[in-house]
């Protein structure tokens, strides 16, 4: 079952730009296309899922040898949804306005093919060194293309960047939110259509990127 | 396109004659955006910007969004809707004969759902608006956005604004008051113009009259049921309300965004008027047609494909 292990500078390419999980492998898109209205909830989310991908991917990568081929899916999905589950509670006990403003996309992490998808295609087949990585880097790059396009429709929408930091770093961070227009700009950024728009924008982006070099 | 064109004249000069010149500053505003970003989008796709801009579908586009849209609204709404639905409704997919949804409707919807105050602001239909908000008033609004409190008290509930925010009896109550019109007012114009140009396109073969035809019976078929069943409004004041006429003779007659095979179109252009309804009265929005075009526009090439299959063999041509 493992084939040898890709060097450690290559799995980092792989996961920031060249197999990106969200522009590239287009997975995960529920939740990037439903909490990134700002950027700070695209963060949030991005966190916990590179958490929960990077301890899944280390400890599918431990059982890979005990786990019988037939039942893997079912064995994934369940380390998987522990790790969501922890990560769930400790979101909802110290950053719970945070808590409150994922609602729903927080548990739903489980099904985000993502974390599947890489716990099938790369921990089950690796050792847990690269494993690691692994989850680190695709966790990393999942969480910028979140950042990336919640700041955009945040930017477009309401002209402010930063709103809500206080949800996920504290008190300290009240003052962090930019304004710099007063009140809403162009409200069909923030809204489900302005999701597809700017992903599409993003999608186009980095196809050109590539195009170039 | 130039039959189009001329068919949209009578509704372009009523709604002039019953709004002032705001409409005709919309059309304007629409049409240099639209324009503008047609000819730097086709440049950058490598096309011929010449060919691009003669087929003369900018000029429709502009005339429909400019006829959609409130006639009071600061310049860069109509501006707006006209570059967003050349982009995003039109070239994004590789221009003219490409484009999935209609592309004035994709502009449109753009701009109701980004600037919902100022897009659901409709003065009263009337010849004499005129002098109440004069033209000067209206210049001013449109080049800086800036309300003067005369215009934001003659604001006006549209009949379908009224039916959706009151219901039924504050609508039949307001027809009352106003006797000798029909709950629509003074809109009953605008849609008999829509009406009128139609009739010349389908006349002159320019249209294909079943997608008109499937627009009125779905609308008028859910009217009625809606009228036994939930004590919705009266069949008439759906078909001459809001949108129903221009929608049946000149956005869903789009032979691009339409589909093929007749028997499909029956279906597609039933299923627009079900949708509308079904947003019209059990909806938030005061109309639905702008959804429902583009509802209905993403399943055509699913109907198409539907009903071929169904029917193979006996596809009429």
């Amino acid at each position: 079952m493992t084939t040898p292990a890709p060097q450690s500078r290559t799995i980092w390419r792989e996961g920031l730009w060249r197999n990106n999980a969200a522009l590239v492998q287009l997975l995960g898109l529920c939740p990037l296309l439903a909490v990134t209205s700002t950027a700070v909830a695209g963060l949030g989310l991005g966190i916990a899922t590179l958490l929960v991908l990077t301890a899944s991917s280390v400890v599918v990568s431990l059982i890979r040898n005990w786990v019988p081929q037939d039942v893997r899916i079912p064995v994934f999905i369940l380390v998987i949804a522990s790790f969501v589950t922890i990560v769930e509670l400790l979101v909802a006990a110290w950053l719970h306005d945070l808590y409150r403003t994922l609602g729903l996309f927080l548990p739903l992490i489980v099904t985000n093919c993502a974390i599947l998808g890489r716990a099938e295609a790369f921990a089950s087949r690796h050792p847990v060194g690269p494993a690691a990585i692994d989850g680190v880097a695709m966790g990393c790059g999942f969480a910028a293309v979140l950042v990336v396009l919640g700041a955009l429709r945040e930017l477009i929408g309401r002209g402010t960047l930063l709103a809500g930091a206080e949800q996920l770093f504290g008190p300290v961070a009240a003052g962090w939110t930019i304004e710099l227009v007063e009140g809403d700009l162009f409200l069909l950024a923030i809204l489900p259509p302005g999701a597809f728009i700017g992903l599409a924008l993003l999608l186009a982006l980095k196809n050109r990127l590539d195009d170039r070099s | 396109m130039g039959e189009v064109l001329l068919a949209l004249t009578p509704a372009a000069a009523v709604s002039i004659w019953l709004f002032g010149v705001g409409v005709a500053l919309n059309i304007a505003t629409v049409l240099v955006a639209a324009t503008l970003v047609e000819a730097v989008a086709v440049r950058a796709r490598g096309g011929s910007v010449r060919a691009a801009l003669g087929d003369g579908s900018v000029l429709v586009t502009a005339l429909i969004i400019g006829l959609c849209l409130p006639p009071l609204l600061p310049w860069w709404i109509p501006a707006l809707a006209g570059a967003l639905a050349v982009l995003l409704g039109k070239q994004v997919y590789g221009g003219l004969g490409q484009n999935v949804f209609n592309p004035a409707i994709v502009g449109y919807v753009a701009v109701v759902l980004a600037f919902p105050q100022a897009t659901g602001m409709w003065p009263a239909p009337d010849p004499t608006l005129g002098a109440v908000i004069s033209n000067g008033e209206a210049w001013r609004y449109f080049l800086s956005g800036e309300l003067t409190p005369l215009a934001d008290a003659l604001t006006h509930a549209t009949p379908l604004d009224r039916l959706a925010t009151d219901g039924l009896a504050a609508l039949l109550a307001h027809e009352a008051a106003v006797p000798g019109l029909a709950a629509t007012g003074a809109w009953t114009w605008l849609g008999l113009a829509f009406l009128l140009g139609g009739i010349g396109l389908v006349a002159r073969r320019t249209i294909d009259w079943r997608l008109p035809s499937g627009v009125l019976i779905g609308t008028a078929a859910t009217a009625a049921l809606f009228a036994v069943v939930t004590d919705g409004a009266a069949v008439g004041f759906h078909l001459l309300a809001g949108a129903t006429l221009m929608v049946a003779f000149f956005i869903a007659t789009d032979p691009v965004t339409a589909p093929v095979e007749s028997r499909a179109r029956w279906l597609y252009a039933a299923g627009i008027g079900v949708v509308a309804m079904v947003i019209r009265e059990l909806g938030g929005h005061p109309d639905g047609f702008a959804f429902a075009i583009l509802m209905m526009n993403a399943t055509a090439p699913l109907l198409d494909y539907w009903v071929r299959r169904s029917w193979r063999g006996t596809a009429d041509s």
